[in-house]
Formats: structure tokens, C-alpha cells, sequence
């Protein structure tokens, strides 16, 4: 059994329990509330409480947990114009109205709970943000940013309306930006107060009257940074429903890059700043100059080139002409007649001495003749003679020869035999009877013997031997 | 009021024509005529070009409530007014 005394807490036991469950479950909220009992003492920490119509919370606001400037709005992150602003914990009044953020401590000693504060932010900034949204989604709703709907700028507009603060740092960035670019426009200054209470009304007077006058080419619609209240007329629901309903483009560039209003988002084209703006309407004139700089160098080029083309097609023809000219023609035929000629005479004078040492040889042999014809008589006599011994020699050879096969022709005749008594036998038919076999009895045969036939008969049998 | 756009062609358009006359002039088998006329176009365009470039100054005026027109000048040390 445990005792009753096990049950009981020790206060400092208890305020454990509470700081532990209540910080677990508090790690970081946020608290919207009016600003009581401000105490700033001179240990920098800024104690207060806040409360509504029920209840009230101490909060702390450590100076170590706080810088000294803020370099932007903690809860719509625009980036402050003109650079950090003193802490909140410096100008904090009672009876302000803020939204402090931080987490939820248990302070034992005094056993009370309060909120550590860790930035602090007043409630009217944060007023405008949650109208901003509200009528950013209203009018999302009704097509007023549809990019489909975005009109391009005219390229090089003429004919400028620009609706700002004539005595604005917009007003001097944009036209200092415009002078280096562009062709020279005319532009018209709508002066309008780009922030107040008359804000809205006048910028969408102006619009109207831009979009009455018919003359501009493009609405250019500027204002220099600041915070978002500054910038609120440009949030205002009727400035962005005149823009919308412009019947020329517009082109807007308010505050700076991170601010977006209504105005902006409306507008066919968003300049991030006035000098921005100048840049998007019109294009930077020394880009423009080299530009015109590239063309003026091509032009000459394409001249140049043209010519240098012509020139050496010229140069060709001329030197074909030249050898294609009736006096060069000329030249060349007669240069070949010469030749021809040359040739010719060559040719006549190396026949000539050809002939003429031929007939010289003749002579020269013709002198020689005389001397030696007598020599010569008694050889050719000789020759005559072996001549025709050599004819009577093959005439002798050839009879000697001719008798031969005479004699040997001779020999071979079959009916010489016959001479010597011996006769053929043949048939009537002529065949030459060889063998017995050949004979039938009582068939006429002829025996031929050397001076004529005898018919003869076969008798009896024929004997084969 | 609408100003009546003058009938000289404007800074753009003799841009475009420039190079026009410079692609048709890279075109080889143009007639020696046509190459010198088409030139003489193009420098004059270019001159015409540059003038527009060196004479370009915007024109600013300030409109008032009731309608008239003023000229609208920077400081003179070329800064614009300031709050």
C-alpha cells in the first residue's frame, strides 16, 4: 500500500510537472493581444502583458532575444525600404495592439506562467496582409492576373503615359534609366499622390483619363519602395479593377522587387522597380547603336564582297578574251606557217643532200667502173662454164634416177608374171578366184594369161586342198 | 488628341529594310545596277539610322488636372525632384 504522503508534491515538484507539460505543449505560438503594464527597465528586457476582453498573459521580451533593427517584416517577409527599423521593444506603447511570437515558460518563483516573447509585430501590419490576401484571392477569382489575358508592351512605344508622383524617387529613376534608351518618346507625366487616403481615387482617375485621351501607346504605372501601407493604395481594390479594365496595355513597376501588389498582378506586365520599367519599355539605345553598328559593317561587307566576286570574274573573262582574240588567233597560225615552212625547207634540203650524195657515190663508182671491167671477164666465163656443167650434171642425175623407178615400177606390174607362164583365174563378175572355195562346179571362168583370156567351165568338185 | 503619324517610316522598320539589303546583297548573282542602288539604299538608311540614335531625346510633359500640357524638366544638375 502506498501512503498518502507518497501523493504529495513538493512545490517545486509541482511547478517541474506543470513547466514540463506546459512547455511540451506550448514549444511556439503565436498571440495576438493589447499591450498592458509596459515596464521597460533598465536591464533592456521589456516586460508587458497582453490581453483581451477575458484574460490577460505576462509576456517577456529579453534583450538577447531581440535585435536591435529589423531588416524585414517577420511576417510578410517584405524587406523594409530605407533600410532596418528600430525594434518594435522600443516604440511598444500600452494599449498597442500586437502579435507576439514565442513560447510559453513556466517562471517557478513566482509561479506563474508567461510567454517569452522572441519577435514582436504590430497587429495593423499584419491587418493589411490578411486584406491583401483576401482580395488577392478575390481577385485570382475573377481572372484579374490570367496571364492569357497579359497584352504584350508595343515594341518601341512613342507615345508614353506615365501616371506617378511628379516629385517621387520614381518619378527620377525612371526618366533617368529612359534617357539611355530608346528613340526618343514623348511622355506624359500624369501627376498623381501615390500614397494617402486620396491615393486610390486620383490613380484610377488618371487611368481613365489615359485610357479617354486614346493618344498613349502604354500606361507605365510607378511608385518608389516602402512598407506595405505605403504601398496600399496600389492594393486598392478599384485601382486594380481600372487597370483591368484598360483598354491599353499597362505596365506596372511599384516598390521594389520583393513587393507585389494587387496594381502589379493586374497590370500585363510587372517592372520589379520604376527604373525596371523604363528598361522593359524601351531598349537600351547603345545595344541599339551596335546593333546598327553589325548592319552598317555587313552592308559594307556584302558590297566589298560583291565587287571583290565581280572583279575577279572580270580578271578571268578578260584573260580568256584576251586568248580567245583574233590577233592572237593570227599569231598563232602564223607561227605555225613558220614552222611549217621551216619543216619544208629542212626536209627539201636534206632530200637534196641525200640525192646529191648518193649521185656522188654513183659517180665515185662510175669513175672506179673502167679499171676493173676487164678483170672481170675471165671469172664470169668461169662461172658460165661451172654453170653449165652443173645443169648437164642434174639433167644426168635426174635420167639416172628416172630409169631406176622404171625398173623398180616394173617389177611391180602383175601381169609380168604372166610372161612366165602363170595365168589369173576371175569370175564373170570380174573378182579374182583365191581359193577353191571360190569355185562352184559348172560356173564359167576366166583364165587370164599373158596375151588375152580363155572362157573356161568348172567339172566336178572342187578338191580343197 | 491623336498625333498623326508621319509617313517617314520609322526607326524599325529601316532597321529591318537594312538588313534585308544586306542579305539580298550577300546574294551573288544580283545585277551590278541593282548591287550599287540597293548599297547607296543601305547607307542611306544607316545614316538615317544613326542620326535618329544620336538625335533621340525623350520629350517629357506634365499634364494638369485641367487638361493643359507643361514641359517637365529635371534639376539642373540632371537629377529629378525629389520629396
Amino acid at each position: 500500500m502506498t501512503k498518502a504522503s507518497e501523493h504529495i508534491l513538493s512545490v517545486t515538484a509541482l511547478t517541474e510537472a506543470i513547466r514540463t507539460r506546459l512547455e511540451a505543449s506550448f514549444p511556439f505560438v503565436w498571440v495576438r493581444g493589447q499591450v498592458t503594464n509596459l515596464a521597460k527597465p533598465a536591464s533592456g528586457h521589456v516586460y508587458f502583458s497582453l490581453r483581451d476582453e477575458e484574460c490577460s498573459l505576462a509576456a517577456v521580451w529579453f534583450k538577447s532575444d531581440r535585435k536591435a533593427d529589423q531588416r524585414f517584416d517577420p511576417l510578410t517577409g517584405e524587406v523594409f525600404e530605407g533600410g532596418p527599423r528600430p525594434s518594435l521593444a522600443l516604440t511598444l506603447e500600452n494599449g498597442q495592439e500586437v502579435i507576439c511570437a514565442g513560447r510559453v515558460a513556466v517562471y517557478g518563483a513566482r509561479g506563474q506562467y508567461q510567454l517569452i516573447v522572441e519577435f514582436a509585430q504590430d497587429a495593423g501590419a499584419s491587418r493589411l496582409h490578411e486584406e491583401f490576401e483576401r482580395l488577392r484571392r478575390k481577385l485570382a477569382d475573377l481572372g484579374y492576373f490570367a496571364l492569357e489575358r497579359k497584352r504584350p508592351m508595343p515594341p518601341q512605344p512613342r507615345r508614353v503615359a506615365l501616371i506617378t508622383s511628379p516629385t517621387g524617387a520614381a518619378v527620377h529613376d525612371f526618366l533617368r534609366v529612359a534617357q539611355g534608351r530608346g528613340l526618343g518618346s514623348r511622355v506624359r507625366l500624369y501627376p498623381v499622390p501615390v500614397q494617402g487616403e486620396a491615393a486610390p481615387a486620383r490613380i484610377g482617375a488618371a487611368l481613365l483619363r489615359v485610357a479617354d485621351e486614346g493618344w498613349a501607346q502604354v500606361a507605365v504605372l510607378i511608385r518608389g519602395g516602402g512598407s506595405m501601407e505605403d504601398l496600399w493604395a496600389f492594393n486598392d481594390e478599384a485601382v486594380a479593377r481600372t487597370i483591368f479594365g484598360m483598354p491599353l496595355p499597362v505596365l506596372a513597376g511599384i516598390g521594389h522587387e520583393v513587393d507585389f501588389t494587387l496594381a502589379d498582378m493586374t497590370a500585363d506586365l510587372r517592372a520589379a522597380t520604376p527604373s525596371h520599367a523604363a528598361q522593359l519599355l524601351w531598349p537600351d539605345r547603345a545595344e541599339t547603336a551596335r546593333r546598327l553598328r553589325v548592319f552598317a559593317e555587313s552592308l559594307m561587307r556584302a558590297a566589298d564582297r560583291s565587287l571583290e566576286i565581280r572583279n575577279a570574274r572580270l580578271t578571268v573573262l578578260d584573260r580568256t578574251l584576251a586568248l580567245l582574240s583574233p590577233a592572237r588567233r593570227l599569231a598563232e597560225r602564223q607561227e605555225r606557217l613558220q614552222n611549217a615552212c621551216l619543216l619544208m625547207d629542212r626536209a627539201w634540203r636534206d632530200l637534196f643532200e641525200r640525192c646529191d650524195a648518193r649521185l656522188q657515190r654513183l659517180a665515185l663508182g662510175l669513175a672506179a667502173c673502167p679499171a676493173s671491167l676487164p678483170g672481170r671477164k675471165l671469172p664470169l666465163d668461169m662461172l658460165e662454164g661451172r654453170v653449165v656443167q652443173a645443169g648437164n650434171r642434174f639433167l644426168e642425175r635426174s635420167l639416172h634416177a628416172g630409169e631406176r623407178l622404171r625398173l623398180r615400177l616394173d617389177a611391180l606390174d602383175p601381169m609380168a608374171p604372166l610372161e612366165r607362164g602363170y595365168a589369173l583365174v576371175r569370175k564373170e563378175n570380174g573378182a579374182f578366184v583365191r581359193k577353191t572355195s571360190q569355185a562352184a562346179s559348172g560356173e564359167a571362168l576366166r583364165l587370164v594369161v599373158s596375151d588375152g583370156e580363155i572362157p573356161v567351165r568348172v567339172e566336178g568338185e572342187t578338191d580343197h586342198g | 488628341m491623336v498625333k498623326k503619324t508621319t509617313p517617314e517610316p520609322d526607326f524599325e522598320t529601316r532597321m529591318q529594310r537594312l538588313q534585308d539589303i544586306v542579305q539580298e546583297l550577300e546574294r551573288a548573282d544580283l545585277p551590278l545596277e541593282k548591287n550599287v542602288a540597293l548599297y547607296k539604299e543601305g547607307r542611306a538608311l544607316s545614316r538615317a539610322c544613326k542620326e535618329m540614335l544620336d538625335k533621340a531625346r525623350h520629350e517629357i510633359s506634365l499634364c494638369d488636372e485641367q487638361g493643359g500640357e507643361s514641359p517637365f524638366v529635371l534639376d539642373a544638375d540632371g537629377e529629378g525632384p525629389h520629396d
